[in-house]
């Protein structure tokens, strides 16, 4: 018998456009879901972490997880993404959420972050910190939350990318590596060390230098890079581990 | 033409129309006196003609002021207690609080002041009674000077009801214009009242048959003053900074929860999810019986559509958005100063302040600030050389490269005097972290060495 009800296998134009038809609904019901790919708002990092990314770019509507194996460092990445946020969504407000939120705009500007749309919040309680990150992102007024020291589990992860997907913004959880970091929710998580900038010598500190390590990102491989923040030219370079070590042995 | 026979004749009052039929029981109506309905409680005691028995007399109307240096006079007109419950609960709030006074709830404020100076008990006076009282009063008991009083015994006259006998032009020629005000306040034609703070422009208030006790049926009810509220803030161009909802417990007792917000808004879903969130702070036990929403303080809000037709959900503003956070965490921005000093260099303002760009700083600053910095030991080869080793809670870190110092001498117009001035630098440790440490003091064994910041 033949099977009349059973569709036939489209030719190749109509399956593309079938496929772009799906997607585009997939996308409505889920929008987490949507853009493996382009499609999705990102921000700019620097171009050989973009390229890294499966987003091009770190994706806006999301939340991303910034682990600091030392303070400094963690707090320059995280403060460097806010600042990319600012720039990339003019008129929205940042969040800088903590149980005593200690940020300086003298330093602050040097990684562009602008002090003028920086709003703090002090939560005392990492349950508060993390309601006021929800309610935060869920806006559409808020163009990043940094939630700082409050360790959400499985499940308020999950409400704040929600959240996140709701409001457009980003999300940043940066916390410290001593903790065994758990599973996450988050569509990204990156681990900040400090890292001597090559051209220090005893009276110059050089650029800031960071380790970049990209523990594990959706749907993307894991990677480590060599950043230098050039606070000059405002933008971050980065070099793969091995590229940085030949550059090292060249001036050595 | 049947209808335009029973057509309703507007200049007549409802019950001179002979409506259903002759002898039908009509509605009470309440004889007016000549300043109206209105109803006031006269207050007399030791000390309670100032500002601060006032404020809190505020406590029980909105309308509350001071009379004449001997007294607090309360308009109690529309407020929902039987009257006689209220002066007995008034009286008992100033006996509890140790100002023992007497009063009288009445028309007319100059007639109960001049009842209560002759030593009228304390009770409520419905018109007719007041009406009654006054021939009797002496003049001695009325606000008139001295002298006065004394030419009108000369002259006979003894009590209002001789008085008020007298032709009133020749008694003003006599006696000036006082007695004439007197008499015609006495029986409430004029009522001069201050409030000692202007009643709220903006106030609903709903009487519910059966009280109000669980959640639901509070949201419902605020949720009907706001609808309300706005409506009234809309009409006349204005938006609420900060209100507060009285409720009124059928024991007499009330509650009152008072809600700032950053940006005036007559937005009815905001103000209702600010409300409704700290209805859990309310105590209903057997019920609400009264809730009173007032806008305390307004401004001018100009008029702005909220969506277009359409649309249906009106945008989530940031003053919406930090109105509800500032209800659980503290909210504020950091606004730039003209400092040197690293501590002053911002300053904390309101979250919903504009906050100036912070001008780019010369020299390098660290992105936190340490508010504690963290006490270090410093090991250095000289002593005003920037340190080689610094020590933390017994971990030692080896400086691989360090630039300094800067020095930022303290703000000598500012208190406290003699502080140290404090040498910066910023050091590199071997692991690749760098920090902002200083030394407090001059170099040498006083010195002091602090982490007060993570440089990038």
């Amino acid at each position: 018998m033949t099977q009349p009800d059973a569709a036939p296998l489209p030719d190749s134009m109509d399956r593309d456009a079938l496929l772009a038809g799906l997607r585009a609904r997939i996308a409505r019901l889920d929008p987490g879901l949507a853009g493996f790919g382009a499609g999705r708002a990102t921000l700019p990092l620097s171009p050989e972490l973009d390229a890294h990314l499966p987003w091009n770019g770190l994706p806006l509507a999301g939340l991303h997880e910034v682990l600091a194996a030392e303070p400094g460092a963690g707090m320059g990445f995280s403060a460097l993404i806010l600042a990319r946020a600012q720039a990339a969504l003019p008129g929205r407000s940042i969040l800088w959420i903590a149980s005593e939120p200690d940020a300086y705009p003298p330093g602050l500007a040097s990684l562009g972050l602008s002090a003028a749309s920086l709003i703090l919040v002090r939560a005392a309680r990492p349950a508060d910190a993390l309601w006021a990150a929800e309610e935060g992102l869920r806006s559409p007024s808020i163009g990043a939350a940094l939630i700082f020291g409050a360790v959400p589990d499985l499940t308020a992860a999950r409400r704040l990318q929600l959240a996140a997907e709701t409001g457009g913004g980003i999300g940043l959880l940066l916390r410290s590596d001593d903790q065994s970091p758990g599973p996450t929710a988050a569509l990204t998580r990156w681990r900040l060390s400090a890292r001597p900038s090559p051209e220090a010598t005893p009276h110059h500190l050089g650029e800031p230098g960071w380790e970049i390590a990209l523990l594990r990102a959706r749907g993307g491989r894991p990677g480590t890079w060599a950043g230098e923040w050039n606070a000059a030219r405002g933008e971050l370079t980065t070099l793969a581990p091995a590229q940085a070590a030949s550059i090292k042995r060249r001036r050595a | 033409m049947g209808g335009r026979r029973c057509a309703h004749t507007p200049s007549l009052p409802l019950f001179e129309e002979g409506l259903p039929c002759e002898g039908a029981p009509l509605l009470p109506v309440r004889e007016a006196t000549p300043a109206g309905n209105r109803r006031f409680l006269m207050l007399h005691g030791p000390g309670l003609a100032a500002e601060r028995p006032a404020v809190w007399t505020l406590r029980f109307s909105p309308l509350v002021g001071i009379w004449r240096d001997e007294g607090l006079l309360i308009e109690t007109s529309g407020l929902p207690e039987p009257e006689p419950d209220l002066l007995r609960r008034i009286l008992a709030a100033f006996a509890a609080t140790g100002h023992p006074a007497r009063g009288l709830l009445g028309a007319a404020p100059a007639a109960l002041a001049a009842l209560l100076r002759a030593g009228t008990r304390p009770h409520v006076l419905d018109p007719g009674q007041e009406a009654a009282a006054l021939p009797r009063l002496p003049v001695t008991a009325l606000a008139l000077p001295e002298e006065m009083v004394r030419a009108l015994h000369r002259l006979g006259l003894r009590d209002v009801a001789a008085l008020e006998a007298q032709p009133r032009g020749p008694l003003a020629r006599r006696f000036g214009r006082v007695i004439a005000m007197e008499l015609a306040a006495l029986r409430g034609t004029i009522a001069p009242f201050t409030p000692i703070r202007p009643p709220p422009r903006h106030f609903i208030a709903r009487e519910f048959l059966s009280p109000l006790v669980t959640a639901p049926g509070l949201e419902r009810a605020i949720g009907m003053l706001v609808e309300e509220l706005c409506a009234g803030l809309v009409h006349s161009g204005e938006g609420a900074r900060v209100l507060r909802l009285t409720a009124f417990r059928g024991d007499g007792s009330w509650q009152e929860l008072g809600q700032g917000l950053g940006q005036a808004s007559r937005e009815p879903a905001h103000l209702q999810g600010l409300l409704n969130r700290r209805i859990e702070e309310l105590r209903p036990e057997l019920g609400f019986e009264k809730l009173l929403l007032a806008a305390e303080v307004t401004e001018n809000l100009s008029a702005r559509q909220s969506a277009l037709p359409g649309e249906a959900a009106t945008p989530d503003t940031l003053a919406g958005l930090l109105d509800r956070l500032g209800q659980r965490v503290r909210i504020c921005r950091l606004e730039p100063r003209a400092s040197h000093w690293p501590e002053r260099a911002v300053r904390r303002v309101s979250a919903f302040a504009p906050v100036t760009e912070s001008t780019a700083q010369a020299r390098p600053r660290p992105l936190r600030l340490l508010r504690q910095p963290l006490p270090l030991e410093a090991v250095a080869l000289l002593p005003d050389e920037p340190p080689s080793l610094l020590i933390y809670r017994r971990h030692s870190e080896r400086v691989v490269s360090a630039e300094g110092p800067e020095r930022i001498e303290p703000e000598w117009w500012r208190p406290p005097e003699h502080r140290p001035p404090r040498d910066y630098y910023r050091v590199q440790l071997a692991s690749g972290a760098r920090w902002w440490v200083c030394r407090r003091g001059e170099a040498g064994p006083d010195a002091r060495w602090f982490l007060h910041g993570y440089l990038a």
